[in-house]
């Protein structure tokens, strides 16, 4: 009975000690949520780069935990450290936001653009990439082009059942909107029981059930992006018949808007140099993803665990951009459009004017003043 | 009697292996047909037998450590559901009054899936884990307490909770009558009742809640190890692997829980027959 109640207290005295010491941080701790796959590999690029970042720029993240923990320095000054949480994708990111679990996130502006029409004041301060949304057939399907596709589909008898990631998916409704502008039929399979349409659509609850579905043949194809794509190519099951970007209407849909940056209002206003600083990292990042294809596969593949022939498959196919150009900005406001003619908005971004969209939704000035500095010091081409 | 033996454990061990067999065969045959899909059972066993190493393909931590920690949040939130269901349990199986005053609210409580949880354990406790509560912002130091999460701790303990506060009662209300009016026609205060005569009855029912919470504290953690912010888990683990279709992980999860719910349940049961040993001698 002595000895229980000795390694009691032993156990109480090592939980209390470290209670007395609190840990606390030099510097603000900034929480980022990302999603994991090689969309935002600006933001892994940069943790895996530290030396080249540190003799080149001066600003460069440094590894304190492994994928959790980094100090973000300028120079040899430490000015913040960011804990980084892998908080999924889809609505996950702006939601742990909303809950103040995560400071900035990395994710898709689909579901930011969702919590910012429910009335929260998240701002997207940069864009991470565009386009990687594909038409993806199973291998005997007998088509190689949107053309070919459209023709077999009019022939088809039976309907073509087509997946998609989620509702609101970027993808799914370019999709959608081609199927109008060619006059092909479609339907909800989960709605309208009973009717028949050209195409079926099926909702795969996210890209997860995307190879198991195609597999066993529960779909024909499906429409996702990257690396979900590569990943059914590679393992043999599916092919490439278009990039969603090519669909009609021509030209609307090129640099379609995917993953951004976006951080909480009071964030942007309490941390702004160290935001910038971050910001600087990110577009450093990209500029040299976009110059050494092979650094940025090998990386992507080192950081997501997904085998580098996908990755090269992948990381080209997706195009990274850390500054907003005037097309992402005519993507964005052409995707909200859209959503507010099938009424999807309901709140703040419901029938805004595109002239509004950028106050409402952006905050860009740290990342204009953040490329300013870096092409000021002949960092950024 | 060494001949005996070796029958014997030929006669025990050759039907029970029929089924698992059987399984590998159509598995193997399986696999073959849709490798792109199904694992083949050599790379599970590879998976099974490198339980230290990182997994090569997919973002996770080494599978033994994914074991461990799995393991300890089921047993944080599985101990804290026996302190709270088996004295709670008791008074309600013991007081009227109190079963009285708790009954509706569990009734209604009880159906409830412990998954359909996950989402108010998320909003209620957020990314907050034991690391977090005791260190703050440094919990990243901690590995193990900061991979402990307070939702899933919570939905745990919610799972095996009712089945545990439930046998507790029954076990309770069924202690004969007559030996409780023994105990006290021999002078037995109500403490010594409880003790001597209440509890030893009850036990056999309260192990056995014991035995289904444990099993249902394994079903639960697989679903709860989605919540955001994890990078660890047996569960973790199995939805990672869904979602860059490297199967032959999920499946490596699925035997050990199998094996590991096999052990846990055997232990159980050992516990209970040696602490209800009474229990075969009673006429």
């Amino acid at each position: 009975m002595k000895g229980f109640v000795k390694i009691c207290i032993g156990l109480l005295f090592l939980l209390i000690v470290p209670l007395t010491f609190p840990e606390d941080e030099a510097v603000p701790v900034l929480r980022i949520g990302h999603v994991g796959h090689d969309h935002q590999i600006a933001l892994y690029v940069a943790c895996l780069e530290t030396e080249r970042f540190r003799k080149d720029y001066g600003i460069y993240l440094k590894e304190v935990k492994e994928k959790e923990v980094y100090d973000l320095y300028e120079g040899q000054k430490k000015l913040a450290q960011l804990h980084l949480f892998k908080v999924g994708g889809g609505s996950r990111m702006p939601a742990s936001m909303e809950r103040g679990e995560i400071d900035i996130g990395f994710g898709g502006v689909a579901s930011v653009a969702f919590f910012v029409d429910k009335g929260n004041s998240f701002k997207i301060l940069c864009p991470l990439n565009t386009e990687g949304d594909m038409l993806v057939m199973r291998k005997s399907f007998p088509v190689s082009n949107w053309k070919e596709f459209v023709e077999q589909v009019k022939k088809s008898e039976k309907p073509v059942k087509i997946g998609y990631k989620a509702p609101v998916a970027v993808a799914k409704l370019i999709f959608v909107r081609a199927l109008e502008e060619e006059n092909l039929s479609y339907l909800e399979s989960s709605e309208e029981r009973g009717k028949s349409a050209k195409i079926e659509l099926v909702n795969l609850q996210g890209g997860k059930n995307m190879v198991p579905c195609l597999a066993s043949g529960a779909v024909d194809g499906f429409v996702m992006n990257q690396p979900e794509v590569s990943r059914a190519v590679v393992r043999g099951l599916g092919k490439v018949v278009c990039e969603l970007a090519e669909l009609p209407p021509e030209g609307k849909w090129n640099d379609h808007p995917c993953c951004c940056i976006v951080a909480r209002g009071e964030i942007v206003e309490k941390h702004c140099d160290e935001v910038k600083c971050l910001l600087k990292v990110i577009l450093m990042a990209t500029q040299l993803i976009n110059e050494d294809k092979e650094l940025a596969i090998k990386d992507a593949s080192k950081w997501t665990k997904i085998s580098e022939e996908i990755e090269r498959d992948s990381v080209p196919s997706i195009v990274y951009l850390a500054i907003p150009t005037k097309r992402w900005k005519a993507g964005m406001v052409t995707w909200i459009e859209m959503m507010n003619e099938i009424g999807k908005f309901k709140g703040d971004l419901a029938n805004l004017k595109a002239e509004d969209v950028e106050a409402k939704l952006y905050d860009f000035s740290l990342v204009d003043e953040a490329e300013k500095e870096l092409k000021r010091s002949w960092f950024l081409n | 009697m060494k001949h005996d033996w070796r029958k014997n454990a030929f006669r025990r061990i050759v039907p029970g292996a029929i089924i698992p067999f059987f399984i590998l065969l159509v598995w193997h045959l399986a696999s073959s047909g849709h490798g792109a899909v199904i694992p083949t059972v050599s790379e599970v066993v590879d998976v099974l037998t490198h339980p230290f190493r990182a997994p090569p393909n997919l973002d996770s931590k080494p599978l033994f450590d994914s074991l461990l920690i799995s393991v300890l949040r089921v047993i944080t939130g599985y101990v804290l559901a026996g302190l709270t269901a088996v004295p709670l349990g008791i008074l309600m199986g013991r007081f009227t009054k109190a079963r009285n005053f708790f009954w509706p609210v569990i009734e209604v409580l009880r159906p409830i899936c412990p998954i359909a949880w996950l989402p108010i354990a998320i909003i209620v406790f957020g990314f907050s884990s034991f690391g977090s509560f005791f260190w703050g912002v440094g919990a990243w130091r901690h590995e193990f307490a900061s991979q402990m999460q307070f939702a899933m701790v919570a939905v745990i303990w919610w799972g095996a909770f009712f089945p545990i506060l439930l046998n507790t009662i029954d076990g309770v209300k069924g202690v004969r009558l007559l030996y409780i009016e023994a105990a006290r026609m021999l002078g037995a205060n109500e403490w010594q009742i409880f003790r001597r005569v209440i509890l030893p009855a009850s036990l056999p029912s309260v192990m056995t809640g014991m035995r289904v919470g444990m099993g249902i504290a394994w079903m639960v953690i697989i679903a709860a190890e989605i919540f955001p912010g994890t990078r660890a888990g047996l569960g973790y683990m199995i939805t990672t692997a869904h979602q860059v279709a490297e199967y032959e992980y999920a499946f490596a999860c699925i035997i050990i829980i199998g094996i590991l719910g096999f052990l846990i349940t055997y232990f159980l049961k050992c516990i209970s027959d040696y602490v209800c040993r009474w229990q075969t001698k009673e006429r």
